[in-house]
């Protein structure tokens, strides 16, 4: 029996995402990621003394606006607070955060497991807060080297209840809080830059108790596998502490992904102790309600609604919907193109074969290439039109993109490809077809009606592929028989 | 009263290595701070919402427009007491075991302690 099946896991998790925003929370830098050290940096951000912090007007905008995508009550006046400590990535020997006043709080998140089933997190809490420095130990020396360019990027620190159960539910929680936040326009959440950044707490009791064991904290968990590997590991370590009939101390944990294990990185005893107190530094500011409203009015549709509208308006299979709602900029390009076809299965199977193939054959993302969403909105109605066959519209997508000056039929036309539906042209071939294969048409009139499809065949050979197998199977019929 | 073992928590969390001399004329300050704050506390504030600035609902906050302080690292970081190829330098933290440390690269610590129970 795996640890998983006597004890029930309880997790929360606190995810710190960088905010989009163009200059740092507090000063006018410029908020970069990969910038050489100590290049983006100003006397507020290297806290000089006698210098104050401004509030960026648009780190409030996306957080009002995330707070909204999460369900979350908006305050209507936030304040901000110091977060007290002394570590050199942090000059000012405080961070400013919100405490008792957050900008957000009492949000409701649904997301779905990956089996579908629909589950909901409670969000405590979402707010502001500046991002510290960076640390670097070089290896053999007694110094640490640090480098101020992230000190004061905007984060939105998002809380979310001990509502979640397995180390899967976790990250298909993670998973739409993601798209969310990028679908809001709110963060790019860039893990491999530090934009969506982690910390899990866990306890575990037994499945048949309700009364909840002590939990442990987990920091700095920067990728979704890590995610995982450290709750799984946090588990297993917590579940074989109390078999073993030892208790789980409260204490602070870092995963090692090496090894796949958990050990101490503070004890309780060393435990950070804040002393929080308003920032008399900076204002209050009230977020009038009329422009939370308007912002809420301003939220663009998220995925999980795009999905089901997907998948039960639209009748996508899950694959597809899940496929096209996964990044915002596809599900875009969808609606943009299915605007001009109103053909939601035959756009989404073009959009989802032919122009990720471009897009991965060119390395470019699906909207910088020649084929718009108008280009292939050309392309899907000739194909469903009759204009050209399936085959000969893979042929035509790759040429769209290679010809963007010339439509799909001009382009259908110059390459030979416009299939032959009309009467005239395909009746003088199947009536050719009909009369050089003698023996097969006896045969089939004798009984043996399969051979209609090497008949088929025959007409589609003698068109060079240009016949429209519904219109000539059609005409051969009616010759055959009459 | 500020004991002794409270006086060296507070030392501990800023940092600060008292010596006897400083942590007795520390003691009697932050002794008279405290006297002045319970004398405050006295006040009855009952019913009355907390107060944390003077000016209420004045913040009107800064347009997202970079404005960099040109030659940053230049002018900033040699205003440092120690300093190398670009980064302040400080005396060696390492806070516990470092994740994914090796012998053959340096290790980026993000150091958010994070949040205790709020």
């Amino acid at each position: 029996m795996t640890a998983d099946m006597r004890w029930r896991s309880v997790i929360g998790l606190e995810v710190h995402v960088q905010l989009s925003t163009a200059s740092k929370m507090f000063c006018r830098c410029e908020a970069r990621f990969g910038a050489p050290p100590n290049t983006l940096i100003c006397p507020v951000c290297t806290s000089q003394p006698g210098t104050l912090p401004t509030l960026n007007g648009e780190a409030l905008r996306l957080g009002v606006l995330a707070g909204l995508a999460l369900g979350c009550t908006i305050d209507p006046s936030t304040k901000f607070d110091r977060k007290n400590y002394f570590y050199p990535d942090l000059p000012k020997g405080y961070q400013i955060s919100q405490f008792d006043r957050p900008l957000c709080r009492d949000g409701h998140f649904k997301f779905s497991t990956e089996e579908g089933e629909p589950r909901e997190v409670n969000i405590v809490r979402a707010h502001l807060e500046e991002d510290s420095g960076k640390i670097i130990h070089p290896e053999g020396v007694n110094f640490s080297l640090v480098d101020l360019n992230r000190a004061g990027t905007p984060l939105l620190e998002i809380v979310s209840g001990p509502d979640l159960h397995s180390p899967d539910e976790a990250m298909a929680y993670l998973q739409e809080l993601r798209r969310t936040l990028r679908y809001a326009g709110v963060a790019d959440c860039d893990m491999e830059k530090g934009g969506f950044r982690c910390d899990a707490n866990i306890s575990i009791m037994p499945v048949d108790s309700d009364t909840l064991g002590t939990r442990t904290e987990t920091k700095n968990l920067n990728s979704f596998r890590f995610v995982a590997g450290a709750l799984q590991a946090e588990i297993e370590r917590q579940a074989a502490v109390l078999e073993s009939g030892g208790t789980v101390i409260q204490e602070t944990m870092a995963y090692d992904p090496d090894t796949g294990k958990t050990s101490v990185l503070r004890s309780k005893e060393d435990a950070h102790d804040y002393r929080y107190f308003p920032e008399p530094d900076l204002p209050e500011f009230r977020v009038d309600p009329a422009w939370v409203a308007e912002l809420s009015a301003g939220l663009p549709e998220l995925p999980r609604a795009r999905q089901t509208r997907y998948a039960v308006d639209l009748g996508l299979n899950k694959r597809d919907a899940d496929t096209l709602v996964a990044e915002k900029e596809l599900g875009d390009y969808f609606e943009a193109t299915l605007e001009l076809t109103k053909k939601p299965k035959e756009t989404a199977n073009w959009l989802l074969t032919e122009l990720l193939r471009l897009s991965n054959d060119r390395k470019l993302p699906i909207h910088e290439l020649n084929t718009t969403p108008a280009r292939l909105a050309e392309l899907v109605n000739l194909v469903a039109s009759g204009g050209v066959s399936i085959q000969a519209g893979r042929l035509l997508a790759t040429a769209m993109e290679e010809q963007p000056g010339q439509s799909a039929e001009q382009l259908a036309q110059s390459m030979d490809l416009v299939q032959l539906s009309d009467d005239g042209a395909l009746r003088q071939i199947v009536e050719q077809v009909i009369e050089s294969e003698s023996s097969v048409v006896e045969r089939y009139r004798s009984g043996n009606v399969g051979l209609l499809n090497a008949l088929l065949g025959s007409v589609m050979k003698a068109s060079r592929g240009k016949a429209n197998p519904k219109a000539a199977r059609q005409l051969l019929l009616d010759t055959l028989d009459s | 009263m500020i004991d002794t073992e409270l006086l060296e928590r507070l030392a501990g969390l800023s940092r600060l290595g008292l010596s006897e001399k400083e942590q007795a004329s520390l003691r009697k300050e932050l002794e008279s701070i405290l006297a002045h704050f319970q004398s405050i506390q006295e006040v009855d504030t009952e019913g009355v919402e907390p107060l944390t600035h003077v000016l209420m609902d004045s913040g009107e906050p800064a347009a997202d427009v970079v404005a960099p302080f040109d030659d940053a690292r230049a002018r900033l970081v040699p205003l440092s007491a120690n300093h190398r190829e670009g980064f302040f330098v400080v005396p060696r933290v390492v806070e516990g075991p470092q994740p994914g440390a090796s012998a053959d690269h340096t290790t980026v610590h993000d150091a958010d302690p994070g949040d205790e129970d709020i």
